[in-house]
């Protein structure tokens, strides 16, 4: 019963929220989800424009616990490649149980213009299987930018699967999801970055996401953030040592519980 | 010649718009509390205290925390701030000194500037006949209101009516000797009591006096007749009026003031006998408390046939016979004591008290009550606690009742960087924790049955602008009024503030609440529904000529509950203030349309009121509402105040509800206000 329960709660309650069941990372999800404006290796999955401040090709890791049940997961892994202005972006993600997974792959190309603007275009590849049911597939665009405006606010835009691609099967209502988001970064100081994202998904109503980035020493960060609908609570912390980044974050949602995840990153 | 007048005319001009900026604060705070206050509930606490520190102004190089603490606008922080700055560079010299605080912005320093001095003399003045009689000062209150209308409860009806006149007195008298003595006596009559010699009265409705003498040798306080106890986080120990969740963030974080005198007219939050504050050791206090007085309840039979009650009634009417029959049914004894140890960066106290009522308490048949007090006698200790590390300052409280149950409350307030200052505050109290002084910040009205985390940000990104933002999440464990299972909910804020020049300030508000409430539905079983309440406002303050300010406000409210369609109602508004330097006569007016389709959508809004009065109107159905505030200055010491206020409704045959139902469409008051200092 409770198998089939599982899938049945992930496909109504989280899949409409804005991006469920994509995995930013723990500095994004951090700070509230907030994708817009942000600059990180997970923003791969998000606004994949913010990744131009990785200068030597970067792997990432992530793993994603779901405390409402026992075997549900996510797992991850990004990679940026940086060449010059352009950067080559990819990432891979599975989402799911045994009996049921979802599994997202793309490719990203991000070009920087000059040192203020950034423009992304990412194409995804997307897989859900149902074990006893087969599988069905399905492809999607992302598009992103983000603009320096001065040296404390950065501005972020954009766009998932704006032309509202579905998974090829008729059969499963499970849709592909659509959203917009545009937001605002600013650095209070050297020691601390304001980020708010709003977020419009197809079928939900506005979500406004707030979060707070504090460099407590050189090495550690800490974060919180909050988003208004659902409402859920953020904390994390990042670790950074030379070339090697350690991040966590943990997500708590009314009814859902607690969603801890952890990311290491290296650059090579 | 020319310049002297010219600096003069600056520094009024200063002085002015400081006031007028702690005016805008307080209302703010006031506005954001209004939903948990009871209606015609007395601020003036609030603004006594700030109109007594203008004329006896702070010294900065001798005053301690807790005096600190009553200028309502600087955070925690900065106190402590202040205190660091001043034992490691030693007395200010200037108070621009200020500005090099952190913490210490501009506008901080200039909303502080009209209540502090750096005077250097530390000498206390020493009371003598003669020195109380020339240099004391007096003020005289006398404020006369009614509504023009008469509502039902004044009419010959046969039943519950009310007894007495419809208009309303209250006559209070101040008198204060530097920082040495201070004395009160106040009268207070509302609409519907009896004057003079009704019943269970000695002459109005309602007396309080108080005399008190401060700073002598090791008493720091003695107070003899009516006051009010503030401690720690207001779990414990907390009478008069508390902050809660505001639209300033830090405001979570209470500021405790100890003893002090009361002077307000609320009949129901202070205690009446003697109290006193002694420095018994070099950094520790002790204050130990006596009260006894009457309060008012219903009293019904229990399972034994002796009297007893199952709440005190608060609102302090005794207008209609079954409100004089409960009118001081029940007393109450209070002994216990307060002890606080100061030092540096840390304050640790320790509250004992013990309460015993007359009658006993019983819980009734509702559920959702089961947890409630029982019984007379009821003990109370608490522990509390400030620390400041750093840019960090941290507060909490834990109280428990004793057979009963047990609460706690943390918080940190922190000064990320010099634009960014975040708060955090944790609460936990359980459902059968008994304390009838228990203020602490809290969703629901009473600080029980709930658990919390709050977060807030204060952001200045530049110095034109400032953003507010909090989040709060709380959960009910048990039942509640009209919540028949244990339930949860989450509010929102955020507010961007922008204030381009002194003389324009622009704010933009959006509130979001959603909490749980039983079904509307008739089912046999009540179920949950969300309750979803949003607001947005808009508020523009902008002054025309050193004469002219303005004000206009739009603000929409949303009520949304279970499937049923979302409701609307909306407020708009528009304020002229006239207030010339030197002129004789000041007032305001306001002019708005409000329209809101149930009581649910209602919308509230700061009033400007006659001194010492803080009001809040309640914009409820569809009409229009006025009011005229005029000040007149008479003679040099008497000043007189006139307020005329009007709600127009529109489409109605009736306004009101119950025994203050008036026919026709029309509610009119007025209030008259004389003060004489001498």
């Amino acid at each position: 019963m409770i198998k089939q329960f599982i899938p049945f709660l992930m496909l109504t309650i989280s899949i409409n929220f804005c991006f469920a069941q994509n995995n930013f990372g723990p500095k994004l999800t951090a700070m509230g989800s907030n994708t817009a404006a942000i600059k990180d290796i997970w923003s791969l999955n998000g606004n994949p424009s913010g990744v131009t401040h990785i200068q030597s090709p970067t792997l990432a890791i992530n793993y994603t616990k779901y405390l409402i049940d026992s075997e549900l997961s996510n797992q991850s892994v990004a990679f940026v490649l940086p060449f010059k202005n352009n950067y080559l972006g990819a990432s891979f993600s599975r989402y799911g149980i045994a009996e049921y997974n979802e599994i997202k792959a793309g490719l990203a190309l991000v070009k920087r213009f000059g040192d203020k603007l950034s423009i992304a275009l990412k194409g995804n590849y997307h897989q859900l299987k149902i074990n006893n049911y087969g599988s069905t597939t399905g492809f999607s665009l992302d598009v992103g930018t983000m603009y320096e405006l001065n040296e404390q606010v950065t501005l972020g835009f954009s766009l998932n699967n704006p032309s509202i691609q579905k998974y090829s099967s008729k059969e499963v209502e499970t849709t592909i999801p659509s959203s917009i988001q545009l937001g605002g970064a600013y650095k209070a100081s050297d020691k601390i970055l304001i980020a708010t994202t709003i977020c419009k998904d197809l079928n939900s109503s506005i979500n406004v996401g707030f979060g707070i980035d504090y460099k407590l020493l050189e090495l550690v960060s800490l974060r919180a953030g909050v988003t208004a609908k659902p409402f859920k609570h953020y904390a994390g912390f990042g670790l950074n040592y030379k070339k090697i980044v350690l991040d966590m974050a943990v997500e708590s949602d009314i009814h859902l519980g607690y969603t801890p995840q952890i990311a290491l990153a290296y650059a090579f | 010649m020319r310049f002297k007048i010219l600096l003069i005319l600056i520094f009024i001009g200063l002085v002015a718009k400081a006031q007028t900026h702690e005016d805008t604060f307080i209302k703010d705070l006031i506005e954001s509390l209004a939903e948990n206050l009871p209606e015609d509930y007395d601020l003036s606490e609030l603004e006594d205290r700030l109109v007594f520190l203008e004329k006896h102004p702070i010294n900065l190089n001798h005053t301690n925390p807790e005096e600190l603490k009553s200028l309502i606008f600087l955070s925690p922080l900065q106190i402590s701030n202040l205190f660091s700055h001043l034992k490691t560079n030693g007395r200010l010299v200037d108070i621009l000194e200020l500005q090099s605080i952190p913490d210490f912005d501009v506008e901080t320093t200039q909303r502080l500037l009209p209540f502090v001095t750096l005077n250097q003399s530390d000498l206390e003045d020493r009371i003598t006949y003669r020195n109380l009689l020339n240099l004391g000062d007096n003020d005289l209150v006398v404020r006369f209101g009614r509504v023009l209308e008469k509502p039902k409860g004044f009419t010959d009806l046969q039943g519950s009516h009310y007894i007495g006149s419809q208009e309303r007195l209250l006559v209070r008298y101040k008198y204060n000797f530097s920082n040495r003595i201070s004395a009160s006596l106040i009268f207070e009559k509302d609409a519907g009591e009896q004057f003079l010699k009704g019943t269970k009265q000695f002459l109005l409705d309602y007396q309080s006096a108080h005399i008190a003498i401060l700073n002598t040798g090791r008493f720091k306080k003695i107070v003899l007749g009516d006051y009010t106890l503030q401690f720690g986080q207001g779990l414990t120990l907390w009478s008069g009026f508390a902050f809660g969740k505001a639209p300033d963030v830090t405001s979570v974080a209470k500021k405790d003031v100890g003893l002090k005198p009361y002077t307000s007219a609320n009949e129901y939050s202070f205690f009446r006998g003697l109290a006193t504050t002694i420095a018994v050791a070099q950094n520790i206090t002790f204050t130990p408390f006596l009260s006894y007085r009457k309060l008012d309840a219903s009293l019904s039979l229990n399972d034994v046939g002796e009297d007893a009650l199952s709440n005190v009634n608060e609102t302090g009417l005794h207008r209609t016979a079954t409100e004089i029959k409960n009118k001081n049914s029940v007393s109450q004894q209070l002994f216990g004591g307060v002890i606080q140890y100061q030092k540096d960066n840390l304050t640790i106290g320790a509250i004992a008290y013990h309460s015993i009522y007359s009658k006993g308490f019983i819980t009734g048949n509702e559920v959702y009550r089961s947890y409630n007090f029982v019984g007379k006698n009821l003990t109370n200790i608490g522990l509390h606690y400030n620390y400041t590390y750093k840019n960090i300052y941290f507060f909490g409280e834990a109280g428990k009742s004793l057979t009963g149950g047990l609460a706690y409350v943390n918080g940190a307030l922190v000064s990320l960087s010099s634009k960014v200052s975040a708060v955090v505050l944790h609460r936990n109290y359980d459902a059968n924790y008994h304390n009838f002084f228990n203020q602490a910040t809290a969703e629901a009205s009473e600080a029980i049955n709930e658990k919390g985390f709050y977060a807030g940000l204060n952001i200045t990104p530049i110095k034109a602008w400032t953003i507010a933002i909090y989040a709060d999440y709380f959960k009910f464990p048990w039942l509640k009024f009209r919540v028949d299972a244990p339930s949860d909910g989450y509010e929102v804020l955020g507010q961007i503030t922008y204030t381009p020049t002194k003389t324009f300030k622009a704010v933009l508000r959006y509130k979001s609440e959603i909490k749980q409430q039983n079904t509307d539905l008739d089912v046999p079983i009540n179920y949950l529904d969300d309750v979803e309440k949003e607001s947005y406002r808009g508020d523009v303050n902008w002054q025309l000529n050193k004469s002219f300010s303005f004000q206009n406000r739009l603000e929409v409210s949303q009520f949304k509950k279970g499937n049923t369609k979302a409701e609307f109602g909306y407020l708009i508004y528009q304020d002229v203030d006239y207030s010339p330097l030197f002129s004789k006569i000041s007032g305001k007016i306001r002019l708005a349309y409000f329209n809101t389709p149930s009581f649910n959508s209602r919308i509230y809004a700061y009033e400007d009121d006659v001194l010492y009065n803080f009001t809040f109107g309640m914009y409820n159905g569809k009409g229009l509402r006025t009011y005229l505030n005029l000040k007149y200055k008479l003679i040099k010491r008497v000043d007189i105040w006139a307020k005329y206020a009007l709600f127009l409704y529109n489409k109605v045959e009736t306004v009101g509800t119950g025994l203050d139902e008036i026919n026709g469409n029309k509610k009119t008051d007025v209030k008259l206000q004389l003060r004489y200092q001498f």
